[in-house]
């Protein structure tokens, strides 16, 4: 249905342009990592490297740095998204349904985080961590890592919050539920796709930060971004690549996920409509 | 769960849902930046600095490398965000006749959002750099017969390198928060007004842009506000000789001499104020498209 009719062979090339131009313009920039990540030289002017596997193989092998980096990647990503919701779901759920007075400011003062650079705060924190003995410690880095992830959470959280409809759980609760049980069969599948949103977005800004990592882990804590600096300087072209191929798996499948979750709304739009 | 209680229990029971938040949130935010403000003017004990002053400022105003930096940080930010805005509007009324029919195209254009920026920096080195692959290609095209002969795109002195990576990331994301207002509002006001006869570019002025306006506001200050603080970027992509604000920062900080010191946190707290006053600019006019669509 729109408004300008098109022929549809017209409108066919124009759809075949939009997308080349941009597959083009998103995904080819990637092409020379993921070729570099294969490759064990790579002179000017050649098109095309001497392949190997060694970049590769160096991320696989067991002795390896990659693998500690991804270890610790993976689990503070884990543990900041898990803890990210626990401290957003309270706060969201009173902002969004019960506090009036203030309302704003509060929410403003939570945020705030997201809109203030990192380098800002992770350089403050850095000194207050010092003080009270949490810098350089695996605790440290984590609560660190919370400052920019929880805001977000606490922003999503509160947006489905200040729409919600709390009817049904009063129903529930008025018929005798718990107030597990309220949760878990009225608010929670209404909450879901926000949560799920909320959780990716914690483990995404976990796993790509790099800021936090070095001033409060002091260069003790090695995550995959740190890895990826230090081959940076190192001038590591093959390893990089690799590196940066590892890195961007995550991302990926949150794409994916987003765009098979897309798909999965228009059908039921067109259910409802049919 | 609320109605049982007396207005003191309700009261203790709302601090308690934002004490976490708090706990991880302001407490550490808040001391670091009373440190940060602290240290600026002079108050430092480690080295023997116990004295508050505002020389630390004094001397930063009148610094050239200070000023170079931040017009060079304001410029990238500027840049990146008008070259970004204004090919996120021609890409948003490009594409929005063909998002909802193709599963493919919504994977595409969401496809750079959620990567980090420091894959995107390196893809751009690997890319524009003097021996990056269009340098290749333009050595195999015959337009260029060495690497040095190719246009420095990358750490060079204006940070073309720096605005490249901003608009290849942040289009997408303006255009995205642009398309999602479009699908959702604009077309049966379309159709209106042409039933009664508009021209394409009355029902662009008319329509269209207005509504566009909002998220295309509040998004751009967005990609200015981080495009501004933004320290991983600038760091890969950015000169040595021409460092942006955040570098600079870190520069200070890290320097083993302490005396340094207030000036990297003198630093800092211009970018803190500096964002402060984006995030103003927000509120005015970026909430308003928040309530829109909630």
């Amino acid at each position: 249905m729109n408004i300008i009719r098109y022929s549809s062979l017209k409108q066919r090339s124009g759809y075949a342009g939009v997308f080349l131009l941009l597959l083009a313009v998103f995904i080819l920039p990637f092409v020379p990592l993921l070729i570099w990540s294969f490759s064990l030289q790579w002179r000017f002017p050649e098109l095309l490297p001497v392949f190997s596997l060694r970049a590769w193989s160096y991320v696989f092998s067991s002795h390896s740095q990659v693998w500690t980096s991804i270890l610790n990647s993976l689990g503070l990503a884990a543990a900041t998204s898990v803890i990210s919701q626990l401290v957003a779901y309270p706060a969201a759920r009173a902002l969004g349904l019960y506090i009036q007075r203030g309302n704003r400011w509060i929410r403003l003062a939570l945020i705030a985080p997201i809109l203030i650079p990192g380098i800002a705060i992770a350089v403050g924190v850095h000194v207050f961590f010092l003080q009270i003995g949490l810098s350089d410690s695996w605790l440290g880095v984590l609560l660190a890592h919370l400052i920019p992830a929880a805001p977000y959470s606490i922003y999503l959280l509160y947006g489905f919050y200040a729409g919600y409809d709390s009817g049904y759980e009063k129903q529930l609760r008025l018929l005798g539920a718990t107030r597990w049980q309220s949760f878990v069969q009225a608010e929670l599948p209404l909450l879901k796709p926000v949560l799920t949103l909320s959780i990716l977005f914690s483990f995404l800004n976990s796993w790509s930060q790099y800021l936090f990592t070095l001033f409060i882990g002091g260069g003790s804590l090695i995550t995959l971004p740190m890895l990826l600096f230090s081959t940076l300087s190192s001038g590591d072209y093959s390893l990089m690549g690799a590196l940066s191929m590892v890195f961007v798996i995550p991302a990926l499948l949150v794409v994916i996920y987003s765009a098979r979750e897309t798909q999965v709304d228009q059908f039921a739009e067109k259910g409802e409509a049919a | 769960m609320f109605y049982s209680k007396s207005k003191k229990a309700r009261l203790w029971l709302l601090a308690g849902m934002l004490l976490p938040s708090v706990l991880v949130i302001l407490v550490p935010v808040g001391a670091g930046l009373w440190i940060t403000g602290e240290q600026s003017l002079g108050y430092v004990p480690l080295i023997g600095q116990t004295e508050l002053s505002l020389d630390v400022y004094r001397e930063l105003f009148v610094s050239r490398i200070f000023y170079s930096s931040l017009s060079f940080s304001l410029m990238v930010s500027l840049f990146s965000t008008l070259i970004s805005a204004v090919l996120a509007v021609l890409l948003a009324l490009w594409l929005r006749r063909y998002v909802n029919k193709s599963k493919w195209l919504q994977f595409l254009i969401q496809f750079n959002l959620p990567l980090p920026h420091v894959v995107g920096a390196m893809a751009i080195w690997m890319l524009l750099g003097q021996s990056g692959y269009l340098s290749r290609l333009a050595y195999w095209a015959g337009i260029i017969q060495e690497p040095a002969a190719f246009p420095v795109l990358v750490q060079d002195q204006v940070g073309a390198g720096i605005i490249l990576e901003y608009i290849w990331k942040e289009v997408p994301f303006i255009a995205v928060s642009i398309i999602s207002i479009l699908k959702a509002w604009v077309l049966p006001y379309e159709r209106q007004l042409r039933l009664l006869g508009a021209s394409s570019w009355q029902r662009f002025r008319l329509v269209t842009f207005p509504f566009m306006l909002p998220p295309l506001l509040s998004s751009s200050i967005i990609v200015f506000a981080y495009t501004f603080g933004s320290f991983e970027v600038p760091y890969i992509l950015g000169s040595v000789s021409q460092p942006a604000l955040p570098i600079l920062a870190y520069e200070a900080y890290t320097n083993p001499d302490l005396t340094y010191r207030p000036e990297a946190m003198a630093i800092n707290m211009v970018i803190t104020l500096i964002s402060v006053v984006l995030v103003f600019l927000y509120l005015k006019w970026g909430e308003h498209h928040t309530v829109q669509q909630s």
